[in-house]
């Protein structure tokens, strides 16, 4: 080995050249796509969630929305 | 206006482009950038293709799980890469605890060297300096690995590690030592 060869040498770079199977890029791809698709499903989901949770507790949303807020009186009969 | 070829786009401006346009297909570009990198790093911890490859498909999908979080203050690729760090410290350190007894040897034998060893480091057979790596612990090969095999700079394992600047150049020092002293102890004083 001459001098500059040895100047150069770095074991650390060498040991670094292994290929991945390709078939590892196709599986981590298609569950990126997945976590998006369902990360977009679970934002959906939530918005509804929230949008029923709060009308549920929220009993008198409806009356409000055409502005009659009067308590009735129960007829006896 | 014609969009550039985002294979010609910085870091940065692909997961920008990921972030705004919610286009994971542009994560392709990141993966062909970084899993040949990271797989070799997790090969370096373990002799098991199949384990390093499982590992380095976790921390991928960790990455592009978290990258809402990255902040654009630092370089894409020590935000990666302080992902991978952490993954790994964690996922070996019960390995790690093994490990433990040699560090005790080293401490323990006079005759464990306090020279500067990079030049040595240097002349090692790549088989035997992979060897050699496995027996130390997960943080201080990739602290030698990221300096050595990435080039990163001082400051960089600083924002990757979280270690600070002298802990740093400490480390660097004494996983060097460490290696020559595991390599003259197996090999013998004059066969590098």
């Amino acid at each position: 080995m001459t001098l500059m060869e040895n100047m150069n040498k770095n074991p650390f770079k060498e040991m670094g050249n292994e290929d991945l199977p390709e078939n590892m890029k196709r599986k981590v791809l298609t569950s990126v796509h997945l976590i998006t698709l369902l990360g977009d499903f679970t934002e959906l989901f939530t918005i509804k969630l929230a949008a029923t949770i709060s009308k549920m507790i929220d009993p008198l949303g409806s009356k409000k929305d055409n502005g009659d807020t009067t308590i009735h009186p129960v007829s006896d009969n | 206006m014609m969009k550039a070829n985002p294979r010609k786009l910085t870091d940065e401006q692909i997961v920008k482009l990921i972030l705004d346009e919610k286009e994971s297909g542009y994560f392709e570009i990141i993966y062909d950038r970084y899993a040949k990198k990271i797989f070799n790093k997790c090969l370096s911890f373990t002799n098991d293709k199949t384990h390093a490859q499982d590992l380095t498909q976790d921390i991928i999908l960790k990455i592009y799980l978290n990258l809402k979080r990255f902040s654009f203050k630092s370089k894409f690729s020590t935000w990666a890469y302080s992902i991978m760090y952490n993954h790994c410290v964690t996922a070996y350190r019960e390995i790690d605890r093994h490990r433990s007894d040699m560090e005790k040897y080293y401490r323990d034998d006079t005759y464990s060297y306090h020279e500067d060893t990079e030049d040595m480091l240097f002349q090692l057979q790549v088989d035997r300096l992979k060897e050699l790596l496995k027996q130390i612990h997960t943080e201080d090969q990739m602290i030698l690995l990221l300096k050595y095999q990435d080039d990163f700079s001082i400051k960089d394992i600083q924002r990757i590690t979280a270690l600070s600047e002298s802990a740093i150049k400490m480390r660097l020092k004494r996983a060097r030592e460490k290696i020559m002293y595991l390599y003259r102890k197996k090999y013998g004083e004059k066969t590098i």
